[in-house]
């Protein structure tokens, strides 16, 4: 709902609108310990980053007024990219391993679509509310310096 | 047991592979439409190819191919930006429009059951665009963005000369696809829609779907979608990409203080159309389209000048460039140059080993199916032989194809094909330091130029 897909908030109210350049957050899940959400959007030449940070912490806070609609969309995507993805015996293998690794069940993988059709609004907004509040976040900014190059590999032409 | 880890393991034998079977036919728009039955998983990928390519276009316009297929995010006349995305992602349709010099080219995946829903988005995509001004101006400052970009980086840089260096003033090919930030600040919403309404046209279209679909029932819904869609004027000529020279030269591009340099070695390649493609794909990955390339050995294993080094032909309807890319220490660029047009003259002049060529014949063969897996990459495959306008029987018959390449027909692709002659070398880096050693090696003249 936040960040996967053009219809997905980030991009139609912060992109589109032309608040920044591009926006993303997606799940970054870790072996132990937290697993950390990224939230992230690059700016214009003039803009603020204070801006852009509270442009993205106020969709944060407004998860708490999710669309029924909006919800079933997101799964829809997701149930598509999740077939998609198994398709390719890579991203089939890795996610055998990471259930295999991390529940000792590899066969969950046949579990996910399940699990995502469950979901209810609710469950969305009380995971919104319990880990993206204030205390659990920090923010990184990355501004460019005069006369520095960003470093390309081999062969990265335009 | 013990092991002897000084020698590889023998390649087991090759495994058989067949390309999965399609039906070709036209339909009554004239496009052409292929269908790929794939029934592994319910999954379709559905791809249009318009002959809307940057080769279209005058250098007064150019990334305007670029950024007209951009700008389709901004809907159609009945589901402008944002509703348009809802209507897509509603269906768990992801949309990819992608543009390049031969073709634009419209692409979507979804659970086959959606198909339908998905084809008739797509196709009112095409037909109907709305282009809303602020959606146009939005793509116009993102691709502006991504041209500074390009323009600021030495990859970027290295690119974008390479280009110029190779082909002669007023190519279309001398330029880059993407425009630059004066003609693309120039281009308004008046000429991405007439752009789009010129060439998003059906004659010398073609519609790919592959996946677990009906072949008929494919049919039948893309007569639906496409009925009434009319025009263009079919497939164009394809620039003839003149060289600006036929002997060799050295351009440093001056970037003072750079600790790297970007090696660019090249000259006007051939067109996707050669005959002896198959034999020169081989050759070239000998020489530096793999790993265990001549060149990534010699520069990476043995001299420890840079992380990897590749030769790659851009095959085009026209003729795309031949390039070896590298990107090494400042203080050894000249060395690194020497050694990439000593491979290539060795190369031209004896030829693969047939060892070589086995090794490159086994790799590409074996390699082959495991960049087929998905409906998506299968699509694009067949997607490709229809803008290059290859035979249907292309796919199934080129991993015997490239099976039966030898070290003479290699070597025979190679010494057509190669022109060590006209190698022009392209540098972005400390010029002070480089271009004096340059000099000393058989480049021809060194000419240094500002960013």
């Amino acid at each position: 709902v936040l960040g996967s897909g053009r219809a997905a908030r980030l991009y139609a109210r912060l992109v589109r609108t032309g608040i920044v350049r591009d926006a993303f957050a997606y799940p970054f899940p870790l072996v132990g310990g937290a697993s950390i959400l990224l939230v992230g959007a690059t700016g214009f030449e003039d803009s603020d980053p204070a801006e852009i940070e509270a442009a993205l912490v106020e969709q944060l806070a407004d998860l708490q007024n999710l669309e029924a609609e909006e919800v079933d969309r997101a799964l829809a995507l997701e149930e598509a990219r999740t077939a998609r993805q198994l398709e390719r015996l890579e991203p089939r293998a890795d996610r055998l391993s990471m259930y295999a690794l991390l529940f000792d069940r590899p066969e969950r993988v046949n579990e996910d679509l399940d699990r995502l059709r469950a979901l209810e609004l609710k469950d969305v907004q009380d995971a919104a509310r319990r880990f993206f509040a204030a205390p659990h976040r920090a923010t990184l900014v990355y501004v460019p310096s005069a006369g520095t190059d960003a470093p390309t590999a081999a062969g990265d032409d335009a | 047991m013990t092991l002897d880890r000084t020698i590889p393991p023998a390649a087991g034998a090759l495994r058989a592979f067949d390309f999965p079977p399609s039906t070709r036919s036209r339909l009554s728009c004239g496009a052409e439409l292929e269908v790929v039955r794939l029934p592994r998983l319910p999954l379709a990928t559905a791809i249009l190819v318009l002959r809307a390519g940057e080769d279209r276009l005058t250098a007064e316009r150019a990334g305007l191919s670029v950024l007209a297929g951009d700008a389709l995010e901004g809907g159609t006349r009945d589901l402008e930006g944002h509703a348009f995305a809802e209507a897509l992602e509603s269906i768990g349709a992801d949309l990819d429009v992608s543009t390049g010099w031969d073709a634009t080219t419209v692409s979507l995946s979804c659970l086959a059951d959606r198909l339908p829903r998905a084809l008739e988005l797509l196709t009112s995509l095409v037909r109907e665009p709305a282009f809303p001004e602020a959606e146009v101006e939005r793509t116009r400052s993102g691709q502006l963005a991504r041209i500074h970009q390009r323009d600021m980086t030495p990859g970027g840089l290295a690119g974008l000369h390479t280009s110029r260096t190779l082909y002669a003033a007023g190519e279309p090919y001398a330029r880059s696809a993407l425009g630059d930030a004066t003609t693309v600040a120039e281009i308004g919403r008046g000429a991405v829609a007439g752009f789009a309404e010129a060439y998003f046209r059906p004659a010398g279209a073609a519609l790919v779907v592959a996946g677990d679909v009906d072949p008929g029932e494919v049919s039948e819904l893309a007569e639906r979608v496409f009925a009434g869609w009319t025009g263009g004027d079919g497939i164009p000529t394809p620039p003839s990409g003149a060289a600006a020279q036929s002997t060799r030269r050295a351009i440093v591009v001056d970037r003072p203080g750079a600790v790297q340099s970007e090696i660019r070695v090249g000259h006007v390649g051939a067109p996707r159309s050669i005959d002896d493609l198959d034999a020169l794909t081989v050759g070239n990955a000998v020489l530096g389209g793999t790993f265990g390339s001549r060149l990534n050995l010699n520069l990476r294993e043995k001299n420890g000048f840079t992380y990897g080094v590749r030769a790659r032909w851009g095959f085009r309807r026209g003729p795309g460039p031949f390039v070896v890319g590298t990107a090494v220490d400042t203080d050894v660029t000249a060395d690194a140059v020497r050694e990439i047009i000593g491979e290539i003259e060795r190369i031209h002049a004896d030829g693969p080993t047939e060892e070589e060529v086995e090794r490159a014949r086994d790799y590409l063969a074996g390699v082959f199916p495991l960049r087929l897996e998905s409906t998506a990459q299968v699509a694009s495959r067949v997607a490709d032989a229809h803008v290059h306008e290859l035979p249907a029987d292309h796919w199934s018959g080129w991993r015997d194809r490239i099976r039966g390449v030898t070290a003479e027909s290699a070597l025979a692709a190679l010494r057509r094909h190669l022109r060590p002659e006209a190698l022009q070398c392209i540098v972005v880096g400390e010029a002070d330091v480089v271009a004096p050693l340059l000099g000393d090696l058989d480049v021809g003249p060194v000419v240094v130029k500002g960013r």
